[in-house]
């Protein structure tokens, strides 16, 4: 069972699943862009389903927040504000790696 | 406005937004696309463990742009109807604990907050 085109579901380290909508992912993560439109086909592309065993669901529920949050703040009129993300000190190093492997 | 949302059971988590004139209905549809289990045989819960009806809309149930903010999103529980017809319990498998901090950032103030960007 794959989710259609339209959401993509992430796996955590502890195999709990995310799911985001397609379009949010691939504008925020470049890395996640390069795997799901890349030139080559990769499986990832064809079920829409990336497994990230390198981060656990803690951070990588932060990470689908951030992802939620940037895509909102590019849909933002000039001008307008956009309220800070917040991030705990003690999530920072785990999501500080995520981000760099995620390109985002 | 758009309300953004976690709709979360079990081991699942869903990262949606929708309009809060929008019905419990249509978010069910939302959920159908993705799991593929018709509306019918899904039951939305609130943060208090209320059941969700389908005509109410979620400015109904108090979700609103200032409560429901991409950074912060509200946590709306999702159960299905099993075999026998009955729904199963509202049971969500919480995140793992992060690791203990190492000695040497314990010490320091909240100041070196990073952002990933």
């Amino acid at each position: 069972m794959g989710p259609n085109a339209e959401y993509i579901k992430l796996i955590a380290a502890d195999e709990k699943e995310f799911f985001v909508k397609k379009a949010d992912a691939v504008e925020v993560s470049k890395t996640i862009r390069r795997i799901l439109d890349g030139p080559s086909q990769c499986k990832e592309g064809e079920i829409n389903q990336i497994e990230l065993s390198n981060i656990t669901s803690p951070t990588l529920k932060i990470v689908c927040d951030f992802l939620a949050y940037r895509a909102q703040v590019n849909k933002l009129e000039e001008g307008e504000d956009a309220r800070d993300f917040p991030i705990r000190p003690e999530d920072a190093v785990d999501v500080l790696k995520a981000a760099n492997f995620l390109d985002c | 406005m758009d309300v953004f949302l976690v709709i979360r059971r079990k081991k699942t988590t869903i990262f949606t937004d929708c309009k809060d004139s929008a019905t419990v209905l249509e978010l069910k549809k939302i959920v159908e696309g993705i799991t593929k289990i018709p509306p019918a045989d899904q039951r939305l819960y609130t943060t208090n463990s209320a059941i969700m009806e389908d005509s109410k809309t979620l400015q109904d149930y108090g979700f609103n742009a200032t409560t429901s903010k991409a950074q912060n999103p509200t946590s709306i529980g999702l159960t299905f109807k099993l075999s026998s017809g009955e729904f199963e319990d509202l049971e969500l498998c919480p995140y793992s604990t992060p690791p203990e901090l190492p000695d040497v950032m314990k010490s320091q103030d909240a100041n070196g907050q990073e952002q990933a960007s």
